[in-house]
């Protein structure tokens, strides 16, 4: 275990002494100050009168609701029933220029942060491969699985960081750009069919923490590609293409009932809470982390066995 | 009798249908220097690959004191320090970087021990730079403080003179002497230069197309053909030629004024009373071992790879 943690400890050194890593920081940090400046210097007056807005919208939701079924039409309910309770209860929309508003559009950055994420775990197998050093990492006393393990935990790790950074990020950009105020403002989500008030730190976590989920299935595929054909850029481009190209494969198999197994239906769980729709109908949470759960299996299984069992 | 540092036993490795290497199976005694020959493709890298744990092998074992790299892979290999082909670093990092980086996958290495290894192979000025920035010799140290960190029994070197200096070459040659005769390492050296095999090696096994075909003692190895190459200076050149050429029914190559045999050793005094009575001047007589580089290729055939 001691060793392990050393090992996570080299591959950590060996990752953000690079200058990529380097450069993939700051351009999150510059994604979000840029944003947060377009948004406090450039962006379109809000309306003073939000009830109106709200009023107005509530109206537009219920004709489109009587024209919707399935998944659309139960998201569309919860909206409904948000609108409402925020009428009635006088809670405002939060603004997009108010710290916990901007905080909150910044988890937009997740998609960003996946695909750095990508770009890490497709190179830390294939890039000691690529450069002869992984004969150092396997004729020292620790097996193969625990270097593999080591670099797993990394980029995970690296993901990590990355959010930690976004999140804190954007709060402080937010905080700097509009003011530390309104700091209690609740979110409004449905939880068991009911309206509930919910601390915004909270809500931003969990956001987080939904796109964290399919941030581990796409770096666990770039990790498999990575360490099964040891090519960096054939493990980075093609999860970033299965990443784009994932939802257009939904809506060509959306007819077939089989779809529901196919992994892009099973990745963005946030259609599970709040006022989200499932992508697919007929999914649930419990069905959607099984197959996430073997599709998960079966990523690391190829990975390891590539890695464990493979002449150098 | 003193248990062997490396024990190969029948090694064998098939990729696809190919049998890269047939059944190798030879000891490496601790204290003992062996120098590893073969002709490019012959399966050098290959069976230092298998040693090092890098590639399976198909069939055979091999142990390293006593332990099986196959079930005891972490016990085998903690006794071994190896640098496989190049010396290959993390570029973006420091030397020193680097050889943290080693320290931290094995047990018991210190600050100090670090600082220790670097003095050894002389890198304590350029320590601190980035290995990018490192010349191939650099590299070499650095590869051969890496593999030396953790006390190894065992030395596995592949082309451990490759872009060193003349003053580089003799000093690892000295050092890699030493590390057997005092500290009682086992070392496997493998090199294109054969004269550097002859200086450094205790003993030398040739491995073509995947067999061993040989292994011998250094000087068993040079010394076994007693034919051998003898320049004669002389004056006048024509008259010796034509002396020689009746006596030995040789036609000796000529080299300005000097004039070359290939003699056996017992052969020598005759030669020489036969000049002097015939009124030619001897200046002087050198003679010329066959060098390792021409036995081996004399042993290999000359073969190309296969």
């Amino acid at each position: 275990m001691y060793k392990f943690l050393r090992l996570v400890q080299n591959e950590n050194m060996k990752l953000f002494r690079k200058t990529s890593t380097l450069i993939m920081i700051l351009m999150l940090i510059g994604a979000i100050i840029t944003v947060g400046a377009i948004t406090k210097y450039n962006g379109l007056q809000e309306d003073t009168d939000w009830r109106q807005n709200v009023k107005s919208e509530t109206v537009a939701l219920k004709q489109q609701l009587s024209h919707t079924h399935g998944n659309a039409a139960k998201a569309l309910k919860k909206q409904i029933a948000v609108n409402e309770y925020r009428l009635a209860h006088n809670i405002p929309p939060l603004s997009n220029r108010s710290i916990w508003g901007f905080t909150n559009n910044a988890t937009d950055m997740m998609l960003i942060i996946t695909i750095f994420t990508i770009i890490i775990a497709g190179g830390i197998v294939s890039g000691e491969f690529h450069s002869g050093t992984i004969k150092l990492l396997l004729t020292k006393p620790v097996s193969r699985s625990t270097v593999l393990l080591s670099k797993y935990v990394t980029v995970l790790f690296a993901g990590l960081s990355f959010s930690a950074l976004s999140l804190i990020g954007s709060w402080l950009t937010g905080g700097v750009l509009f003011g530390f105020t309104d700091l209690d403002h609740p979110a409004l989500t449905v939880l068991g069919g009911k309206v509930v008030e919910e601390n915004m730190l909270v809500h931003v976590l969990a956001v987080y923490g939904l796109d964290f989920v399919q941030l581990i299935v796409m770096a666990t595929i770039a990790f498999m590609i990575s360490s099964a054909f040891r090519n960096t850029s054939l493990a980075i481009g093609l999860t970033i293409f299965a990443m784009m190209g994932g939802q257009l494969v939904l809506q060509l198999l959306a007819r077939y009932d089989w779809v529901k197994y196919v992994l892009f239906a099973n990745l963005d769980l946030s259609g599970f809470f709040g006022t989200g729709q499932p992508p697919v109908e007929g999914l649930t949470l419990g069905f959607s982390i099984t197959v996430l759960l073997v599709y998960y299996a079966v990523f690391i299984a190829i990975g390891w066995v590539a890695f464990t069992r493979r002449d150098v | 009798m003193v248990q062997p540092a490396i024990q190969l036993k029948n090694v064998k490795k098939t990729i696809g249908k190919k049998t890269i290497i047939h059944g190798l199976t030879f000891d490496i005694q601790p204290g003992e220097v062996f120098g590893f020959l073969g002709p490019n493709g012959a399966g050098k890298t290959t069976t230092i690959r298998m040693i090092c744990g890098l590639m399976k092998m198909t069939e055979g074992d091999i142990y390293i004191f006593g332990h099986s790299i196959k079930t005891e892979f972490k016990r085998a290999i903690q006794h071994l320090g190896a640098i496989v082909e190049n010396p290959e670093f993390y570029n973006h990092l420091s030397g020193y970087r680097n050889l943290v980086h080693a320290a931290r996958m094995v047990s018991g290495v210190t600050k100090e021990r670090i600082d220790e290894v670097v003095r050894l192979v002389g890198l304590q000025h350029r320590i601190h730079d980035k290995v990018k920035t490192y010349s191939l010799g650099m590299r070499q140290r650095l590869g051969l403080a890496q593999a030396l960190l953790h006390r190894p029994k065992i030395l596995i070197l592949d082309e451990p003179t490759n872009g060193l200096d003349p003053a580089g070459i003799i000093e690892i040659r000295k050092y890699i002497r030493r590390l057997a005769e005092k500290e009682g390492l086992a070392i496997i050296v493998s090199s294109h230069l054969l004269s550097e095999i002859e200086r450094m090696c205790d003993r030398i096994g040739i491995i073509q197309n995947g067999r061993l075909i040989d292994v011998q003692t250094v000087n068993e190895f040079v010394n076994a053909d007693a034919e051998m190459t003898v320049h004669f200076i002389v004056d006048p050149v024509d008259l010796a030629i034509e002396v020689l050429k009746s006596t030995t029914g040789q036609q000796p190559a000529r080299t300005g004024d000097q004039l070359q045999l290939s003699l056996e050793r017992e052969a020598i005094p005759g030669i020489v009373e036969i000049l002097v009575n015939a009124g030619i001047k001897l200046y002087g007589i050198t003679t010329q071992k066959k060098s390792l580089e021409e036995k081996f290729l004399e042993v290999t055939g000359g073969q190309q790879i296969v």
